[in-house]
């Protein structure tokens, strides 16, 4: 293995599975870089694995999902992303408008069906593109920013309910 | 409203942007535990390097070596002398392999005047030197073979056209004609000494054939061919006329010495039969010796009251036989090699 490959593979994802972390996590700063740590040593530990007719996002996404999935079991269940609108809330408490508005937005994503409420997640929160994503969950991008078009839609309705 | 959802995602995605410390410091911590492979930082371009100097230079020396555009005076054509002389110091280990390769390249170096003369372009002294060099090495290569006859022919022509070419090119070069008269005379003074070499050496080779063809024991002392004299004697002696006639037939005896009986009509004076002729048995001895003992004399006439006719005296001698006649020739074949210093 090569220092030099598995330090573009790290620039590239890093702040994108950080973020997928801190969501899972509740928002929690010190948690999300603890697992992300992790994270990433198991990839380096798996890089010589690495089958290149996988797509490195699907591969880094699936290694970070299961060690969430795996420490949570230990631990406590998975935070909702409602705990991370409370928590993002939470920290900027009595901060502008604009905060509150996202907090909203938060709580309305998370009225959202669990597969819509993911793609906003990882397509607006995390910073996945839709190619990363259609290999993740076997849709094509094309579909994917159909469906994305519906979501927004929904938000919006939401939003104005309240 | 999308767009304004859009943004505030957004936004929601920068707040949840990782530290920059913390990256830095985990890709540190994490490139730390992969092992180092400097040298092949550092190979790798050399390696690449060499790769790309061996193949351009082999290119390069493919061209020199076969192009008839690399002439002398060409920048590539140290290549070629440089790829020549790597050829002859492979070939040193048999003589066979090296008078091919000497021979290979005096003809290039032929060839190279011919093309030379061909464009008219300007020659050298040490373009005469250098054909002069080729001709010499292939000579004296092919000298150190067994049986150098079949490169002789060769050199030979390589020699002459190489010399005519040269001489022509003189008259348009008069600045050369000195140096080609020089090499001239060095290539004839090595011409001569070959030849003169190669003719013992062939002398040679027949001489042993003959002895080996006579059954006789022989060997080289001095650079000749020296047989046991007192075998000679003997074997002639007991030679069969058959086996004789064969030798004769084979090695020529009979255009070499020429043996004629004499028959002469003796007197009445008895005068005692006379030895059949022969010639002394060839001997190392190196003072050279008579090569047939004359008969005696026959005693004078008396004189008579007669008108004195004085008559030859005669001498009666049996008529030869002819295998007596055919073992003379020879004995008379082997004085005359003695004689001129062949064998001993």
């Amino acid at each position: 293995m090569k220092r030099k490959d598995f330090a573009g593979f790290y620039d590239k994802h890093v702040a994108r599975i950080y973020k997928f972390v801190f969501f899972r996590v509740g928002g929690d700063k010190h948690k999300a870089e603890d697992l992300t740590q992790d994270i990433f040593v198991k990839a380096l530990d798996a890089f010589d694995r690495y089958d290149p007719s996988v797509s490195e996002s699907a591969w880094i996404y699936t290694i970070a999902r299961n060690h969430i999935i795996n420490t949570a079991a230990k631990e406590r269940p998975q935070v909702d992303i409602e705990d991370v609108g409370h928590r993002l809330y939470q920290d900027w408490e009595g901060l502008s408008e604009r905060l509150y508005d996202e907090g909203r937005l938060l709580e309305a994503i998370q009225k959202l069906p669990k597969d819509e409420a993911d793609l906003v997640q990882m397509k607006y929160l995390e910073g996945w593109k839709y190619k990363e994503i259609a290999a993740i969950t076997n849709k094509t991008p094309g579909a994917l920013r159909v469906q994305m078009s519906r979501i927004l839609k929904k938000l919006r309705k939401i939003l104005k309910q309240k | 409203m999308n767009l304004i959802i859009k943004r505030r995602l957004n936004q929601l995605c920068k707040r949840a942007e990782p530290d920059r410390d913390f990256t830095v410091a985990l890709k540190r911590h994490l490139i730390k535990k992969i092992p180092s492979r400097w040298h092949i930082h550092i190979l790798k371009p050399v390696a690449g390097v060499a790769t790309f100097a061996i193949i351009f230079g082999m290119t390069t020396g493919v061209y020199a070596y076969g192009s008839n555009s690399v002439l002398p005076h060409h920048l590539l054509y140290p290549v070629r002398t440089n790829i020549e002389r790597m050829e002859r110091a492979l070939a040193t280990d048999d003589p066979n392999d090296y008078a091919d390769v000497a021979l290979k390249h005096l003809e290039k170096r032929v060839h190279e005047i011919d093309v030379m003369d061909e464009r008219s372009a300007s020659v050298y002294e040490e373009d005469v030197r250098r054909v002069t060099t080729a001709v010499q090495r292939a000579m004296h290569a092919a000298d150190a073979l067994g049986d150098p006859r079949p490169y002789d022919v060769r050199i030979r022509n390589a020699e002459v056209r190489s010399a005519s070419m040269l001489h022509s090119m003189a008259s348009e070069h008069p600045a050369l004609a000195h140096a080609i008269s020089e090499s001239a005379k060095d290539l004839g003074r090595v011409v001569w000494k070959m030849e003169t070499k190669r003719k013992e050496v062939y002398e040679n080779v027949s001489l042993r054939y003959e002895a080996e063809l006579f059954g006789l024991v022989w060997s080289i002392e001095q650079g000749k061919v020296v047989v046991e004299t007192e075998d000679v004697e003997q074997i002639i002696s007991n030679m069969r006329s058959e086996n004789v006639q064969e030798v004769i037939e084979t090695t020529g005896v009979t255009d070499a010495v020429t043996v004629e009986p004499t028959q002469t009509e003796t007197p009445a004076v008895e005068k005692p039969a006379s030895a059949p002729v022969v010639s002394e048995p060839v001997t190392t001895s190196p003072t050279p010796e008579p090569a047939v003992k004359e008969p005696a004399p026959a005693p004078e006439p008396e004189p008579v009251s007669e008108p004195t006719v004085i008559q030859e005296p005669v001498t009666e001698q049996p008529a030869m036989t002819e295998e007596e006649i055919i073992r003379e020739r020879l004995r008379r074949y082997f004085e005359k090699l003695r004689l001129q210093g062949k064998i001993e």
